[in-house]
């Protein structure tokens, strides 16, 4: 079991090497071989869905409404969301090799990302709030 | 292209690959130590509840650049710039410092806690980051083959 101190450092690890590393391939030799260089072109080719990725971390993390739309079900979205990232990587399997996809769809899959991480895999939600179809019938 | 040039080129793929095998290798251990975290019996310690913590406690600076990056990554221009890479990228650093300096936080906390739409000021700042990126960070057109 690790603590929440212990799991900050690797998060905060993880991120702070990205940046040096990014740097450093900034000012290496080669072109084109930043981080920000390849995830843009993975997410302009066919695994566009990064950009829904990015939209329902940024709704999960940041956002979040306070109804649970799904009951006491946490992990109903996270296997949703699973679901529709696989749909998508699906769909962008199956596209032609040289496919470039339309700038204004990303603003689409990012908002759409962003909606379900809001709505649907929200952090903020209340612990208990009965739904007709979560009401739970005890027998007398 | 001469035969230099060729070389010089595979092995520039070469090394791109291998940069992409490092991203995958570390999204796919995020993702399995998320699994883990999620799954052990302490409770509030998976990577969302540390990143939700933090931006709660006051780092507007991820809300900021989880815009600025979205911008940067997915909202190519086709345009020429009207600041070169490098001069936007200071821009958009220097904003983000100034946001972690001056501490938003203390001057939004009251105006915003007692209202009902809490969330708001993390889309305000998310909003933000994305039109500091839209204006200062975005990259070149996207490549219509590879």
């Amino acid at each position: 079991m690790l603590d929440i101190k212990t799991v900050e450092y690797i998060v905060f690890g993880i991120i702070g090497f990205l940046i040096l590393f990014n740097v450093y391939l900034n000012f290496n030799k080669i072109k084109n071989d930043t981080v920000n260089v390849i995830l843009k072109n993975w997410a302009y080719s066919k695994y566009f869905f990064i950009t829904f990725i990015w939209g329902v971390l940024g709704g999960h993390f940041f956002l979040g409404t306070r109804t649970p739309i799904f009951g006491s079900n946490w992990w109903l979205p996270v296997v949703l969301v699973i679901i529709l990232v696989a749909i998508l990587v699906f769909i962008g399997k199956r596209l032609a090799k040289g496919f470039s996809i339309k700038r204004r769809y990303q603003l689409l899959l990012l908002i759409a990302g962003l909606l379900y991480g809001h709505f649907f895999w929200s952090q903020r939600h209340i612990p208990q709030v009965e739904f007709p179809w979560t009401i739970t019938t005890t027998i007398p | 292209m001469n035969v230099q040039e060729f070389k010089t080129l595979i092995s520039n793929e070469k090394f791109v690959k291998k940069v992409q095998y490092i991203l995958i290798g570390l999204f796919l251990f995020v993702l399995a130590l998320d699994v883990y975290l999620a799954l052990d019996r302490k409770d509030g310690n998976t990577v969302s509840n540390i990143i939700k913590d933090k931006t709660e406690n006051g780092w507007f600076i991820i809300t900021y650049f989880w815009g600025a990056v979205a911008a940067n990554l997915f909202f190519v221009r086709f345009n020429k710039p009207f600041v070169n890479g490098t001069v936007g990228s200071v821009i958009v650093i220097g904003i983000a410092l100034l946001i972690a300096i001056f501490n938003v936080k203390s001057h939004t906390t009251n105006f915003i806690t007692s209202h009902e739409y809490r969330f708001s000021v993390y889309f305000l700042s998310m909003t933000f980051g994305v039109i500091i990126g839209l204006l200062f960070w975005r990259q070149g057109e996207a490549p219509r083959s590879h």
